[in-house]
């Protein structure tokens, strides 16, 4: 055996360190490989959410609703349309403009492009009343105002009318159901009656629909009708054959006819209704008819509750059972723990779906309330607080019993306080399952209104025959992660440590 | 009136509607889709049905089923706790009469203004399980964009099998191949039109489907010959997952869709330009072939309050509400006298697909979407030949002797 040779110290130092750099790439490629499969299809889906066209393929990174000079632009036609650069639309007496570059080569048409307004009103989950459109009201103006070499600048004046000639505080308001006048709720809940004072407006009294939104003036004769908010100012530009559309101020949602037409599904976005439009759709689509409440709401405070209901039942009554069965005795409780935690855990609650489902029913718990009741006790609740109460050592009890506790003392000032690392992971495992449910609240829950997010995403797939609005499914699967997301960020500690340590201890 | 006083009459109304409810009010639960049809739905019973039945004490609230519809109900159904009313579709009716929960309808409704064929797709044995709600066929529906940049004419009524397949062609020819002619979903629910036309029948005299008739044949080499040279693609090669979004992508010429496909574009492609055709006829025999895919109200054979359930069924498919949803431009309604209404003589696209669509439900051989008694498994040979030969994986000769012999097999399960 020869021996090695004698290598140079600082040589042996330099291999060293590039081993250790190599050892930490490898390390970091890993994890950014392991964090792409695992972050990839959220962070896929929260990009699609924002994109006009979700289903876009090949999928882009150059969106143009991340852009900041496009949100820019979105903002200042926002502020144009409306006065608020978040929420955009159109209000009555407003000029919005908006530029189009159309290039048009020698030969081909000089005419400017037509300009229109279209009807845009997608269709949601909740077929709410047909909106006042910007086109049935807003005149248009298109003018050439630059020209460079073959292209020109048009510019496109979009003029909201107002309605009434009287002066005075502007208020908003929401029409109600009509009957022989014309009648809006304020924000304070106060009805009033609407008069129309011009021509103009009488024209339109048949038109609106109970639930549109409109602005009043008040002043001395009242309230009168300055006219409906539109949310949205859909602009679409088409050129002849020959022409091309080289630029305008936002994006086209749209392009058909090889080019030559360009959809803008809302030119007075601001930031919320182009960045995140389907998430503000998921909000405001689903407005309950009845209520007027946006269900999307209802159902995220449906899951927290559900969620919260479950995980207090479990630390309860989880660690009750838990610590009963894994330090009392008494007759059967071998009996109980294999029937009443193993055997339950062993049969698939789909097996129990005709029965439960049939006795909630005669209970007339068909709700949140009978789907609490129908998973009150986790079986695997009971099972990781028995483990985790058995690895505890049995000492801590007999000091306690010394001292003269009872076991109702020493559950609850001894036992129970030294579980905080078993309860934080029972509680997150339950929130998780809860806020994941998806089977028993789609057997259960029936009405729109008391539906959890989970069941109610499911509906966002349902129209045009199963082909569904992919906008708003993720954007409301975006939405429906991120609270157990930040759970897992926030207590990953737990999961890690000691949670699953102690859990499976024993 | 003072502030007691007002309560108290208050209270004594209160008192006297909850008496009065507690006499004799009936409630009529009503089953249905999820999705967009309990605001529907709702502003129907609201508008039409409430008023009507509010002397007679008839309460009906909707109930929506999500998810998968017919296995939802199907459980209700054996829990016995289905509505009084609900739908029936037709694709699925064989396995809801043969539970023996559906009433039948004869002598209860009158079905004479109703279109015959959607009555015939209610009607098994002679009795009448459903009275049509709405009802949707099949259509050409194109893009007229690219038909103008082609220089090609649009498909019309007069067009055969042969003739739209040379305007497919010349139209692949003359804008390359960032486009397509036609989009062929590899299935049976858009096939199966095409089937009809040649006279082919989906179950014989022995409820057997002979998937070896020359007939057939004709037609499988003619949908799959319409993908040569990509005239014709699956949505899959254009990233959409069915035939409304390949239009709505503006690089397919044509899709064969119903009605519900215009407000899929109008939501989605709003400044798509296209009109619709009726389906093609048959080079051979001249006739038209489409599918009548259609729902039905239908009543629980196990209602207690059968004659409230018949009052609110009358009143869902009443005249006045079928103008209403006509109108309204949710569905194509199933009342033969609704031919003539003005919404079918309007010029916009949306409309004038409505009509076409109508005019569709008798014009050639109509046959009900449905997939016999042994539900939907039944349409997998066919849909696998089409795949595979689509796609390429198969000569269209290997794909029918192996769909036949698929089919064999599953109907002898």
């Amino acid at each position: 055996m020869t021996a090695p040779a004698p290598v140079r110290p600082a040589v042996r130092e330099r291999w060293l360190a590039r081993r250790r750099w190599a050892r930490a790439a490898w390390l970091y490629a890993f994890m950014l490989v392991m964090s792409f499969f695992f972050l990839g299809p959220f962070v896929t889906g929260l990009l699609s959410s924002l994109k006009d066209n979700p289903n876009e393929y090949p999928p882009t990174l150059n969106i143009p609703q991340l852009t900041p000079a496009v949100i820019g632009h979105a903002w200042a036609l926002g502020v144009q349309g409306s006065g608020d650069g978040w929420q955009g639309g159109l209000h009555p007496g407003r000029t919005v403009t908006f530029e189009v570059q159309v290039q048009s080569p020698p030969g081909a048409p000089q005419d400017p492009p037509a300009v229109t307004l279209f009807p845009y009103q997608p269709v949601s989950l909740v077929a709410v009343a047909r909106q006042a459109q910007a086109r049935d009201y807003a005149t248009l103006d298109t003018r050439e105002v630059a020209r460079s070499g073959d292209t020109r600048t048009y510019r496109v004046t979009v003029r909201s009318p107002l309605l009434t000639r009287q002066t005075g505080e502007t208020v908003r308001a929401t029409l109600t159901e009509p009957d022989a006048d014309l009648r809006a709720r304020l924000g304070n809940g106060q009805t009033v009656p609407v008069r129309l004072d011009t021509p103009q407006a009488q024209e339109r009294q048949y038109e609106l629909n109970a639930g549109q939104t409109v602005e009043l003036t008040r002043g001395p004769a009242g309230y009168t009708l300055r006219g409906p908010v539109f949310e949205r100012t859909p602009l679409q530009v088409d050129v002849q054959r020959g022409q091309s559309i080289v630029g305008s101020t936002l994006p086209p949602s749209d392009r058909q006819d090889f080019g030559r037409s360009f959809a803008f599904r809302n030119v007075t976005p601001g930031v919320l209704g182009y960045t995140f439009n389907n998430y503000r759709r998921a909000f405001r689509e689903t407005a309950d008819p009845a209520s007027g409440r946006s269900l999307f709401f209802s159902w995220v405070l449906n899951s927290f509750l559900y969620a919260f209901l479950r995980v207090a039942a479990a630390v309860v009554f989880c660690s009750l059972a838990g610590y009963a069965l894994a330090r009392m005795t008494f007759p059967g409780r071998n009996l109980i723990f294999l029937v009443a935690v193993l055997f339950v855990q062993m049969v698939p609650s789909q097996v129990n779906l005709v029965s439960n489902y049939v006795l909630l029913k005669d209970l007339g718990l068909l709700n949140l309330w009978g789907l609490w009741l129908n998973g009150l006790v986790a079986a695997g609740g009971v099972f990781l607080m028995k483990q985790f109460f058995e690895g505890m050592p049995r000492e801590l009890e007999e000091s306690a019993a010394i001292d003269g506790a009872g076991p109702l003392t020493t559950f609850f000032r001894v036992m129970l306080p030294q579980a905080g690392p078993a309860l934080i992971a029972l509680s997150i495992t339950q929130f998780q399952g809860a806020w994941n449910d998806f089977f028993w609240p789609l057997v259960i829950l029936r009405d729109n209104a008391s539906f959890t997010l989970t069941v109610g995403l499911s509906n966002f797939r349902e129209l045009y025959g199963g082909q569904g609005d992919y906008g708003l499914i993720l954007a409301g699967a975006v939405l429906s992660a991120i609270p157990v997301i930040v759970l897992f960020v926030v207590f990953q500690r737990y999961f890690v440590d000691t949670g699953a340590d102690s859990a499976v201890k024993g | 009136m003072n502030a007691p006083r007002r309560t108290l009459l208050g209270l004594t109304l209160a008192a006297c509607a909850a008496l009065g409810s507690a006499h004799a009010q009936t409630t009529i639960k009503i089953n249905g889709y999820g999705g967009t049809d309990p605001a529907v739905v709702g502003d129907l019973i609201n508008r039409f049905v409430k008023p009507a039945l509010a002397k007679d004490r008839i309460t009906v609230v909707y109930e929506p089923l999500q998810g998968d519809y017919n296995k939802s109900l199907t459980t209700l159904l054996a829990a016995g706790n289905a509505g009084d009313v609900f739908y029936l579709p037709a694709e699925t009716l064989d396995g809801f009469v043969a539970t023996g929960k559906v009433l039948p309808l004869n002598g209860l409704v009158n079905t004479s203004p109703f279109i015959k064929s959607l009555n015939a797709a209610f009607t098994r044995g002679g009795r009448l399980y459903g009275v049509a709600k709405d009802f949707n066929t099949l259509t050409l529906v194109y893009n007229r964009s690219l038909f103008d940049e082609a220089g090609v004419k649009y498909p019309d009524g007069t067009d055969t099998w042969a003739t739209l397949q040379t305007k497919l062609t010349t139209l692949k020819q003359k804008l390359g191949p960032d486009y397509a002619g036609i989009c062929l979903q590899p299935n049976w629910d858009r096939f199966g039109a095409f089937a009809f036309a040649t006279g082919w029948t989906q179950f014989d005299s022995k409820g057997r489907t002979n998937l070896a008739d020359p007939r057939f044949a004709e037609v499988f080499n003619f949908y799959t010959g319409l993908a040569r040279n990509k005239v014709g693609v699956q949505p899959s090669e254009v990233s959409e997952g069915w035939t409304g979004g390949c239009l709505k992508t503006g690089k397919v010429a044509v899709g064969i869709e119903g009605n519900w496909v215009v407000n899929f574009l109008r939501d989605n492609a709003p400044n798509l330009k296209f009109g619709t055709a009726l389906m093609p006829k048959n080079t051979k025999t001249g006739q038209r072939g489409n599918f009548l895919y259609t729902v039905g109200w239908a009543i629980n054979s196990g209602t207690k309050n059968r004659a409230a359930s018949l009052k609110v069924l009358n009143i869902l498919t009443s005249p006045q509400v079928q103008q209403y949803v006509l109108e309204q431009g949710l569905a194509i309604p199933s009342r033969t006298a609704l031919t003539s209404n003005a919404y079918f003589r309007k010029t916009d696209p949306g409309a004038q697909n409505s009509r076409l669509v109508f005019d569709g439900a008798d014009d050639g051989n109509v046959r009900a979407f449905t997939f016999g008694p042994q539900g939907a498994d039944w349409s997998k040979p066919i849909n696998e030949a089409l795949a595979a030969v689509l796609s390429g994986q198969k000569s269209a000769a290997d794909a029918l002797k192996k769909a036949q012999a698929d089919m064999n097999t599953f109907q002898k399960r």
